[in-house]
Protein backbone atom coordinates (compact mmCIF):
# COMPACT_ATOMS: atom_id res chain seq x y z
CA UNK A 1 0.00 0.00 0.00
CA UNK A 2 1.45 3.58 -0.95
CA UNK A 3 0.32 6.67 -0.08
CA UNK A 4 -0.60 9.63 -2.46
CA UNK A 5 2.72 11.15 -3.63
CA UNK A 6 3.36 14.38 -2.37
CA UNK A 7 2.62 16.90 -4.86
CA UNK A 8 -1.05 15.67 -5.25
CA UNK A 9 -0.71 16.67 -1.44
CA UNK A 10 0.24 19.93 -1.21
CA UNK A 11 -1.98 20.64 -4.42
CA UNK A 12 -5.20 19.18 -2.47
CA UNK A 13 -6.58 22.08 0.33
CA UNK A 14 -8.31 20.61 3.45
CA UNK A 15 -10.51 22.55 5.75
CA UNK A 16 -10.26 21.77 9.58
CA UNK A 17 -13.90 19.30 9.27
CA UNK A 18 -12.71 17.51 6.29
CA UNK A 19 -9.47 16.73 7.65
CA UNK A 20 -10.70 15.78 11.14
CA UNK A 21 -13.07 13.71 9.62
CA UNK A 22 -10.77 11.81 7.40
CA UNK A 23 -8.66 11.49 10.48
CA UNK A 24 -11.39 9.51 12.16
CA UNK A 25 -11.66 7.23 9.77
CA UNK A 26 -8.08 6.53 8.75
CA UNK A 27 -8.45 8.37 5.36
CA UNK A 28 -5.13 7.72 3.73
CA UNK A 29 -5.42 11.09 1.65
CA UNK A 30 -5.82 13.42 5.26
CA UNK A 31 -3.31 11.34 7.09
CA UNK A 32 -1.05 12.51 3.92
CA UNK A 33 -2.39 15.98 4.21
CA UNK A 34 -2.18 16.38 8.11
CA UNK A 35 1.48 15.16 7.96
CA UNK A 36 2.64 17.31 5.04
CA UNK A 37 0.55 20.49 6.55
CA UNK A 38 2.00 20.29 10.12
CA UNK A 39 5.45 17.99 10.01
CA UNK A 40 7.50 21.46 10.28
CA UNK A 41 5.31 22.81 13.46
CA UNK A 42 5.58 19.57 15.23
CA UNK A 43 8.98 19.35 15.03
CA UNK A 44 10.09 22.60 15.40
CA UNK A 45 7.98 22.91 18.61
CA UNK A 46 9.69 19.76 20.01
CA UNK A 47 13.02 20.81 18.72
CA UNK A 48 12.79 24.12 20.83
CA UNK A 49 11.80 21.84 23.99
CA UNK A 50 14.17 19.06 23.62
CA UNK A 51 16.93 20.84 21.61
CA UNK A 52 17.72 18.01 19.03
CA UNK A 53 16.60 18.05 15.76
CA UNK A 54 16.55 14.10 15.20
CA UNK A 55 15.35 13.59 18.90
CA UNK A 56 12.17 15.96 17.71
CA UNK A 57 11.55 14.32 14.65
CA UNK A 58 11.89 10.69 15.75
CA UNK A 59 9.67 12.21 18.61
CA UNK A 60 6.90 13.82 15.86
CA UNK A 61 6.13 10.64 14.69
CA UNK A 62 4.87 9.87 17.98
CA UNK A 63 3.20 13.36 17.92
CA UNK A 64 1.58 12.56 14.54
CA UNK A 65 0.16 8.78 15.62
CA UNK A 66 -1.05 10.15 18.92
CA UNK A 67 -2.91 12.83 16.76
CA UNK A 68 -4.40 10.17 14.90
CA UNK A 69 -5.41 7.83 17.89
CA UNK A 70 -7.14 10.99 19.47
CA UNK A 71 -8.66 12.46 16.44
CA UNK A 72 -12.50 11.47 17.80
CA UNK A 73 -11.36 13.94 21.52
CA UNK A 74 -11.29 16.79 19.55
CA UNK A 75 -14.51 18.35 20.54
CA UNK A 76 -13.62 21.96 18.44
CA UNK A 77 -13.25 24.00 21.39
CA UNK A 78 -10.09 25.47 20.10
CA UNK A 79 -8.87 26.03 16.76
CA UNK A 80 -7.31 23.00 15.33
CA UNK A 81 -3.73 23.95 14.99
CA UNK A 82 -4.10 24.93 18.94
CA UNK A 83 -5.31 21.49 19.82
CA UNK A 84 -2.01 20.12 17.89
CA UNK A 85 0.25 22.45 19.71
CA UNK A 86 -1.02 21.50 22.41
CA UNK A 87 -0.43 17.78 21.67
CA UNK A 88 2.79 19.08 20.69
CA UNK A 89 4.01 20.87 23.79
CA UNK A 90 2.35 17.80 26.63
CA UNK A 91 4.83 15.31 23.84
CA UNK A 92 7.69 17.31 24.22
CA UNK A 93 7.39 18.25 28.37
CA UNK A 94 7.19 14.83 28.93
CA UNK A 95 9.97 13.25 27.23
CA UNK A 96 11.77 16.01 29.37
CA UNK A 97 10.53 15.10 32.29
CA UNK A 98 11.72 11.29 31.55
CA UNK A 99 15.30 12.70 30.53
CA UNK A 100 15.34 14.44 33.51
CA UNK A 101 14.04 11.09 35.92
CA UNK A 102 16.55 9.09 34.07
CA UNK A 103 19.21 11.85 34.70
CA UNK A 104 18.50 11.38 38.27
CA UNK A 105 19.08 8.08 38.00
CA UNK A 106 22.10 8.50 36.44
CA UNK A 107 23.71 10.99 39.08
CA UNK A 108 22.33 8.28 42.05
CA UNK A 109 24.56 5.92 40.20
CA UNK A 110 27.27 7.67 40.07
CA UNK A 111 27.14 8.84 43.43
CA UNK A 112 27.71 5.15 44.57
CA UNK A 113 30.48 4.75 42.11
CA UNK A 114 28.67 2.69 38.96
CA UNK A 115 27.64 3.43 35.85
CA UNK A 116 29.86 6.24 35.93
CA UNK A 117 29.94 6.32 31.69
CA UNK A 118 26.69 6.85 31.50
CA UNK A 119 26.74 10.44 33.39
CA UNK A 120 26.48 12.62 30.73
CA UNK A 121 24.10 15.22 30.83
CA UNK A 122 22.64 16.33 27.56
CA UNK A 123 22.77 19.39 28.29
CA UNK A 124 26.06 20.33 29.78
CA UNK A 125 27.36 23.80 30.97
CA UNK A 126 30.57 25.39 29.58
CA UNK A 127 34.10 24.68 31.19
CA UNK A 128 34.63 27.40 33.52
CA UNK A 129 38.10 27.54 32.87
CA UNK A 130 37.70 29.73 30.13
CA UNK A 131 35.47 32.76 28.45
CA UNK A 132 32.38 31.45 29.15
CA UNK A 133 30.75 32.67 25.74
CA UNK A 134 33.55 32.24 23.09
CA UNK A 135 33.01 28.39 23.45
CA UNK A 136 31.28 26.07 21.45
CA UNK A 137 29.09 25.16 23.90
CA UNK A 138 27.40 28.35 24.87
CA UNK A 139 24.57 26.55 22.98
CA UNK A 140 23.63 23.61 24.96
CA UNK A 141 24.42 26.14 27.84
CA UNK A 142 21.69 28.00 26.71
CA UNK A 143 19.52 25.37 26.38
CA UNK A 144 19.90 24.72 29.84
CA UNK A 145 19.27 27.36 31.52
CA UNK A 146 15.64 27.65 29.35
CA UNK A 147 15.40 23.87 30.62
CA UNK A 148 15.65 25.17 33.95
CA UNK A 149 12.59 27.51 33.60
CA UNK A 150 9.93 26.26 35.55
CA UNK A 151 7.73 24.32 32.83
CA UNK A 152 5.29 27.12 32.48
CA UNK A 153 7.48 30.04 32.07
CA UNK A 154 9.55 27.93 29.85
CA UNK A 155 6.39 26.66 27.33
CA UNK A 156 5.26 30.37 27.51
CA UNK A 157 9.18 31.68 27.02
CA UNK A 158 9.27 28.82 23.61
CA UNK A 159 5.91 30.00 22.49
CA UNK A 160 6.57 33.54 22.59
CA UNK A 161 10.26 34.03 21.48
CA UNK A 162 11.14 30.67 19.08
CA UNK A 163 7.44 30.23 17.24
CA UNK A 164 6.76 34.14 17.82
CA UNK A 165 3.04 33.60 19.03
CA UNK A 166 0.87 36.23 19.86
CA UNK A 167 0.15 36.40 23.86
CA UNK A 168 -3.42 35.82 22.45
CA UNK A 169 -2.33 32.34 20.82
CA UNK A 170 -0.16 31.63 23.98
CA UNK A 171 -2.86 31.96 26.31
CA UNK A 172 -5.63 29.21 24.19
CA UNK A 173 -2.83 26.71 23.89
CA UNK A 174 -1.83 26.70 27.64
CA UNK A 175 -5.84 27.50 28.81
CA UNK A 176 -4.42 30.61 30.66
CA UNK A 177 -5.87 34.51 30.54
CA UNK A 178 -3.79 37.09 28.40
CA UNK A 179 -2.21 38.68 31.56
CA UNK A 180 -1.21 34.91 33.15
CA UNK A 181 1.05 34.82 30.41
CA UNK A 182 2.45 38.24 29.82
CA UNK A 183 3.50 37.66 33.51
CA UNK A 184 4.81 34.05 32.37
CA UNK A 185 7.02 35.41 29.88
CA UNK A 186 8.65 38.56 31.90
CA UNK A 187 9.23 36.40 35.11
CA UNK A 188 10.81 33.33 32.19
CA UNK A 189 13.06 36.54 31.01
CA UNK A 190 13.95 37.51 34.25
CA UNK A 191 14.80 34.18 35.69
CA UNK A 192 16.96 33.68 32.23
CA UNK A 193 18.69 37.03 32.96
CA UNK A 194 19.47 36.04 36.77
CA UNK A 195 20.80 32.69 35.89
CA UNK A 196 23.31 34.01 32.99
CA UNK A 197 24.43 37.10 35.33
CA UNK A 198 24.94 34.21 37.83
CA UNK A 199 27.08 32.73 35.76
CA UNK A 200 28.64 35.94 34.65
CA UNK A 201 29.23 36.76 38.31
CA UNK A 202 31.38 33.46 38.97
CA UNK A 203 33.60 33.23 36.18
CA UNK A 204 34.25 37.31 36.45
CA UNK A 205 35.55 36.39 40.42
CA UNK B 1 24.66 53.54 39.10
CA UNK B 2 25.65 49.58 40.55
CA UNK B 3 25.88 46.22 38.22
CA UNK B 4 22.64 44.84 40.06
CA UNK B 5 20.79 47.47 38.91
CA UNK B 6 22.39 47.58 35.31
CA UNK B 7 22.03 43.58 34.94
CA UNK B 8 18.64 43.84 36.63
CA UNK B 9 17.58 45.71 33.63
CA UNK B 10 19.54 44.40 30.59
CA UNK B 11 16.77 42.53 29.02
CA UNK B 12 14.73 45.91 29.14
CA UNK B 13 17.65 47.99 28.06
CA UNK B 14 17.73 45.61 24.84
CA UNK B 15 14.29 44.99 24.26
CA UNK B 16 14.26 49.25 24.40
CA UNK B 17 11.24 49.31 26.97
CA UNK B 18 13.20 51.55 29.00
CA UNK B 19 13.13 55.51 30.07
CA UNK B 20 15.92 57.95 27.69
CA UNK B 21 17.46 58.76 31.24
CA UNK B 22 17.62 55.30 33.01
CA UNK B 23 19.02 54.00 29.20
CA UNK B 24 21.35 56.60 28.78
CA UNK B 25 22.62 56.09 32.58
CA UNK B 26 22.71 52.39 31.64
CA UNK B 27 24.84 52.71 28.60
CA UNK B 28 27.65 55.11 29.97
CA UNK B 29 27.95 51.68 32.65
CA UNK B 30 27.79 49.69 30.36
CA UNK B 31 31.53 51.77 28.88
CA UNK B 32 33.06 51.20 31.72
CA UNK B 33 32.13 47.80 33.15
CA UNK B 34 33.53 44.33 31.71
CA UNK B 35 31.23 42.52 33.72
CA UNK B 36 28.04 43.75 32.69
CA UNK B 37 29.43 44.36 29.15
CA UNK B 38 29.71 40.50 29.42
CA UNK B 39 25.95 39.65 30.56
CA UNK B 40 25.19 42.14 27.37
CA UNK B 41 27.25 40.20 25.31
CA UNK B 42 25.60 36.98 26.85
CA UNK B 43 21.67 38.20 26.01
CA UNK B 44 22.90 38.79 22.46
CA UNK B 45 24.44 35.24 22.23
CA UNK B 46 21.13 33.77 23.71
CA UNK B 47 19.15 36.13 20.63
CA UNK B 48 21.83 34.53 18.50
CA UNK B 49 21.27 30.37 19.44
CA UNK B 50 17.26 31.59 19.40
CA UNK B 51 17.56 32.67 15.93
CA UNK B 52 20.17 29.42 15.18
CA UNK B 53 17.16 27.50 16.22
CA UNK B 54 14.64 29.09 14.40
CA UNK B 55 16.73 28.96 11.67
CA UNK B 56 17.06 24.87 11.44
CA UNK B 57 15.09 22.74 8.90
CA UNK B 58 13.91 19.01 9.50
CA UNK B 59 14.98 16.32 7.42
CA UNK B 60 13.31 16.39 3.85
CA UNK B 61 12.43 12.65 4.68
CA UNK B 62 11.21 13.48 7.78
CA UNK B 63 8.01 13.34 6.39
CA UNK B 64 8.03 9.87 4.72
CA UNK B 65 9.17 8.58 7.66
CA UNK B 66 6.54 9.66 9.86
CA UNK B 67 3.59 8.78 7.26
CA UNK B 68 5.77 5.12 6.93
CA UNK B 69 5.52 5.14 11.07
CA UNK B 70 1.57 6.10 10.84
CA UNK B 71 1.36 2.90 8.36
CA UNK B 72 3.02 0.58 10.19
CA UNK B 73 1.36 1.34 13.14
CA UNK B 74 -2.21 1.24 11.49
CA UNK B 75 -1.31 -1.89 10.01
CA UNK B 76 0.38 -3.33 13.26
CA UNK B 77 -2.93 -2.70 15.08
CA UNK B 78 -4.72 -4.55 11.75
CA UNK B 79 -2.59 -7.49 12.25
CA UNK B 80 -3.04 -7.65 16.12
CA UNK B 81 -6.83 -7.68 15.75
CA UNK B 82 -6.70 -10.60 12.94
CA UNK B 83 -4.80 -12.51 15.18
CA UNK B 84 -6.59 -12.02 17.68
CA UNK B 85 -9.83 -12.70 15.96
CA UNK B 86 -8.38 -15.62 14.07
CA UNK B 87 -8.62 -18.42 16.94
CA UNK B 88 -11.76 -16.77 18.19
CA UNK B 89 -13.00 -17.75 14.55
CA UNK B 90 -11.20 -20.99 14.46
CA UNK B 91 -12.77 -21.99 17.68
CA UNK B 92 -16.33 -20.72 16.40
CA UNK B 93 -15.97 -22.98 13.05
CA UNK B 94 -15.20 -26.01 14.83
CA UNK B 95 -17.86 -25.68 16.96
CA UNK B 96 -19.97 -24.67 14.43
CA UNK B 97 -19.01 -28.28 12.89
CA UNK B 98 -19.74 -29.55 15.83
CA UNK B 99 -23.15 -28.22 16.33
CA UNK B 100 -24.32 -28.65 12.60
CA UNK B 101 -23.32 -32.83 12.84
CA UNK B 102 -24.75 -33.27 16.03
CA UNK B 103 -27.94 -31.70 14.68
CA UNK B 104 -27.24 -33.53 11.46
CA UNK B 105 -26.75 -37.09 13.32
CA UNK B 106 -29.96 -36.29 15.64
CA UNK B 107 -32.47 -35.76 12.85
CA UNK B 108 -30.91 -39.18 11.21
CA UNK B 109 -31.55 -40.96 14.43
CA UNK B 110 -34.82 -39.24 14.96
CA UNK B 111 -35.95 -41.10 11.55
CA UNK B 112 -34.84 -44.31 12.49
CA UNK B 113 -36.29 -44.14 15.87
CA UNK B 114 -39.65 -42.89 13.95
CA UNK B 115 -39.90 -45.70 12.05
CA UNK B 116 -39.68 -48.61 14.67
CA UNK B 117 -42.06 -46.08 16.69
CA UNK B 118 -44.20 -46.54 14.24
CA UNK B 119 -44.06 -49.93 13.83
CA UNK B 120 -44.55 -50.27 17.61
CA UNK B 121 -47.75 -47.94 16.88
CA UNK B 122 -48.82 -50.12 13.96
CA UNK B 123 -48.31 -53.28 16.70
CA UNK B 124 -50.05 -51.55 19.44
CA UNK B 125 -52.95 -50.66 17.32
CA UNK B 126 -53.39 -53.57 15.74
CA UNK B 127 -52.98 -55.29 19.15
CA UNK B 128 -55.75 -53.26 20.39
CA UNK B 129 -58.46 -53.60 17.33
CA UNK B 130 -57.88 -57.33 17.26
CA UNK B 131 -56.80 -57.33 14.07
CA UNK B 132 -53.98 -60.46 14.45
CA UNK B 133 -56.69 -62.28 15.73
CA UNK B 134 -59.27 -61.27 13.60
CA UNK B 135 -57.09 -62.94 10.58
CA UNK B 136 -56.08 -66.38 12.43
CA UNK B 137 -59.85 -66.70 13.62
CA UNK B 138 -60.65 -65.86 9.72
CA UNK B 139 -57.53 -68.31 8.74
CA UNK B 140 -58.87 -70.96 11.09
CA UNK B 141 -62.57 -70.65 9.52
CA UNK B 142 -60.87 -71.04 6.23
CA UNK B 143 -59.16 -74.28 7.12
CA UNK B 144 -62.50 -75.79 8.46
CA UNK B 145 -64.37 -75.16 5.35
Amino acid sequence: MHFVAFQNVIDLIMTDQELIEGLSGRDRRAINYLVHTYQKRVIKTAYYFIGNLEDAEDLSQDIFLEIIKSINSFKGNSSFSTWLYRISINRSINVIRKNKRRNIFTNIEQLFGYGADKGKTRLKEPSHNHDPFEEKEAKEFINAVIGRLPENQRIAFVLSKYEELSYKEIADIMSLSVSSVESLIHRAKINLQKMLADHFNQHSK
Amino acid sequence: MDCSFVQHNLVAYRDNNLQPGIRRDIESHLSGCDSCKKLLAGLDVVEKVIEEAKAAEPSPFAATRIISHIENNIEKKAEKRRLFFRPVLVTLAVLGAIALGFTIGKSGFNRINGTVDNKNRIETLKSDLYIHDFIEEDNTLLINE
